[in-house]
């Protein structure tokens, strides 16, 4: 008997199963309709495992599709049957489907490699100190680049349908502000005064890109951090304007796509106070700035139970089990109608986009599991 | 590592992913400090306040307010921060307004690695030395750290910055603040988590991480949201199921029992991850709280029970 070390943990075949008689939903509108799907959220969701399905959906449509993800658990990659690289891999498991994982790091040193002009240019960039922080540390980096890295795969590639995941920001909002954190941060009116190239004497007076009260800020500046530190700055600033046009027509582009009929958000959320709060921001900023949100999936939901349940009911199952089956129900009871407020809530909160819940599948300890129960669900919306 | 000692020092520092629970343990902390007789000074880092509706108070901003008898609470805000720090640094709001006023020299001081973040957590610092007479002003510092990647982060930010820029005022001040953080006799960071794989993955990350590099002492392991064990050992449910036709509501009570197991078991197997973590820190659980009650009275119940566990270990 042959058995496979990692056994392909799909069960779903490329036809679609039961169209509800009322036929397409929601998510299907989304995932015909719609080139680059953007899902959105806070961490611990659901949304990369959220992202996937929609990408396997996606492709038993018939799309040819890639599933980039940001951050993905390790057992994501079994279910998915493969080990996720930087580069699209074709799953295993489903046709027309493939998937890769984001690093930001490498993201941002491929923008720099792309968008210079010369090797020493580019070598300088990527040494300076200041590039770390701004690749790795700096307000909205990761954002920005998965963005770039979208706009990249789409020219790159011909998917008919490509998912974005996004990194777990604690801030929803941090995605849609990043671009124009990091262009702020380059935008500086002063950048004029760096034409002026390093060895000149006009160069060398680059005091002068401080404006008149130049000598005393300069001084000020150094009083904080030494007289190093702060050249060391002004030749990063000069070594990034060149940078810089590239870099602005590139986050104009990708922004653009962002808006554009082809592309739409999916925001996910849980069942949970906080994250449902969130959920709703996030949808008002986002229709305020005239992105297209495609669906609201709120995770984990607890759903009410369908039958009446008596008392001879419970008793017959206390006959098989000598448990306190009240005290479950009634927690369980108390969650239903709790989550059961929270997605009205929500759908009041917003009312123009489709809201699916996604009830608390069983399978919740095996990813795969997971997953087929996730797509078994979603193939009727 | 005994937990009456751990609590015995001036900083506490509380990590944890956004969700788990922890700016709930930091205000529990400070009441029970607070109650005690420490005169207690709670911290938010640039965080949506959430601390004013556990105390039942007005909002929390940059501002230092008195929220209770020996209790007072901040929210740091990166910019006032970052004003308050230079104006101190140069002695002077003329000068602070011409190096603020040119929009290339604010993007610098901007730019430095997490400037903002160091003047935050140096504001902390600042509390921490400050004195009424003789004695420390603030006995006990409670600091509901950013969420998980920025926790460590802001955990970090004073020792990088000493390594990035080494000389000047900003350096020497940033290594002050790293050693003071590094104290096992000042400071201890408690982690705080959820029986469930991610938040139990970073809580070791986190852990291993600030161990590694030798941030601050390690202090206590906090599990929140635990699931009581009602169905262990009740393998047969699956079996059960199968009695009943599927629509039926003997089928569904079962369903409903077989999720609760299904959640129970992944607790037990996730609880089981923490046995290394648990040599480090001393571990404390607190139950889950029924959905949809009032924050508040959540509050007063861990509070409760935190009061109970550590009593508990007193004997």
């Amino acid at each position: 008997m042959s058995f496979n070390k990692r056994p392909p943990t799909l069960t779903l075949s490329s036809n679609l199963l039961k169209i509800s008689p009322e036929g397409r939903g929601n998510l299907h509108k989304l995932l015909n309709q719609k080139r680059f799907i953007v899902c959105v959220g806070s961490g611990g969701v659901g949304k990369t495992t959220i992202s996937c399905a929609l990408g396997l959906l996606a492709a038993q449509l018939g799309k040819k599709t890639l599933i980039v993800t940001i951050d993905p658990a390790k057992r994501l990659a079994d279910a998915l049957g493969i080990s996720l690289g930087e580069t699209p891999k074709a799953l295993p498991t489903q046709a027309n489907c493939f998937a890769m994982m984001l690093d930001m790091q490498h993201a941002w040193d491929n923008m720099v490699m792309r968008l210079s002009t010369t090797a020493e240019m580019r070598d300088e960039v990527l040494q300076n100190r200041f590039y770390k922080y701004l690749s790795q540390d700096m307000a909205g980096s990761q954002e920005f680049v998965a963005c770039e890295a979208l706009y990249t795969l789409a020219q790159e590639h011909d998917f008919d349908t490509i998912i974005l995941d996004t990194p777990p920001t604690s801030n929803a909002l941090d995605f849609l502000d990043a671009p124009k954190k990091i262009l702020g941060f380059l935008d500086q009116q002063a950048f004029h005064y760096f034409l002026q190239p390093k060895n000149t004497i006009m160069g060398k007076l680059s005091m002068g890109f401080l404006g008149s009260a130049s000598a005393l800020i300069h001084n000020l500046l150094e009083r904080f951090t030494g007289k190093t530190f702060v050249e060391e700055f002004i030749d990063f600033m000069r070594v990034l304007r060149e940078l810089y046009p590239p870099i602005i027509a590139r986050t104009k582009a990708f922004q653009q796509l962002l808006k554009s009929a082809e592309s739409s958000f999916v925001i996910v959320c849980a069942a949970k106070e906080a994250s449902i709060k969130e959920a709703s921001i996030f949808q008002k900023e986002l229709t305020t700035r005239e992105y297209d949100i495609g669906l609201i999936i709120c995770n984990k939901v607890t759903k009410n139970l369908q039958n009446n349940i008596g008392q001879e009911n419970i008793d017959n199952v206390r006959k098989s089990i000598a448990v306190d089956i009240e005290k479950i129900l009634k927690e369980h009871e108390v969650n239903a109608r709790h989550d059961k407020k929270l997605i009205n809530a929500l759908q009041k909160q917003c009312a123009q986009t489709p809201l699916i819940a996604v009830p608390k599948l069983m399978a919740d300890s095996n990813e795969n599991g997971t997953l087929n129960e996730l797509l078994r669900f979603l193939q009727n919306q | 590592m005994n937990f009456l000692e751990i609590l015995d020092r001036q900083m506490h520092f509380v990590c944890g992913k956004g969700g788990v629970g922890k700016s709930t343990l930091a205000c529990v902390l400070a009441d029970y400090f607070a109650k005690k007789g420490e005169r207690v000074l709670l911290v938010q880092i640039n965080a949506t306040d959430s601390h004013s509706q556990l105390f039942k108070c007005q909002p929390i901003g940059p501002q230092m307010v008195q929220i209770g008898p020996s209790l007072w609470a901040l929210n740091a805000e990166p910019q006032s921060s970052l004003d308050e720090y230079v104006i101190l640094k140069l002695r002077s709001k003329q000068l602070y307004k011409v190096l603020l006023g040119n929009s290339l020299a604010r993007s610098f001081l901007e730019f430095l690695p997490s400037l903002s973040e160091l003047t935050m957590i140096g504001k902390i610092w600042y509390h921490a030395k400050e004195k009424e007479g003789n004695e420390a002003k603030f006995s006990r510092i409670v600091v509901d750290c950013p969420a998980t990647g920025h926790g460590l982060h802001f955990l970090k930010v004073a020792q990088k910055t000493y390594e990035t820029i080494k000389i000047g005022p900003i350096a020497h001040e940033a290594l002050e603040i790293a050693d003071y953080i590094k104290n096992p006799q000042k400071s201890a960071v408690h982690i705080v988590t959820l029986p469930e794989e991610l938040p139990i993955s970073e809580s070791i990350d986190l852990a291993q991480k600030i161990k590694e590099e030798k941030l601050a002492p390690l202090g206590f392991l906090l599990v929140n949201g635990v699931l009581e064990n009602s169905l262990s050992g009740h393998k047969n449910l699956a079996l059960v199921q199968k009695k009943y036709a599927p629509e039926s509501p003997e089928h569904e009570i079962s369903t409903v029992l077989m999720q609760r197991f299904n959640a129970e078991s992944e607790q037990e197997k996730q609880l089981l991850r923490l046995k290394f973590l648990k040599k480090l820190m001393p571990l404390l659980q607190w139950p889950l709280m029924p959905k949809g009650e009032l924050a508040h009275s959540s509050f007063k119940q861990l509070s409760r029970i935190f009061s109970e566990q550590v009593r508990g270990e007193k004997e």
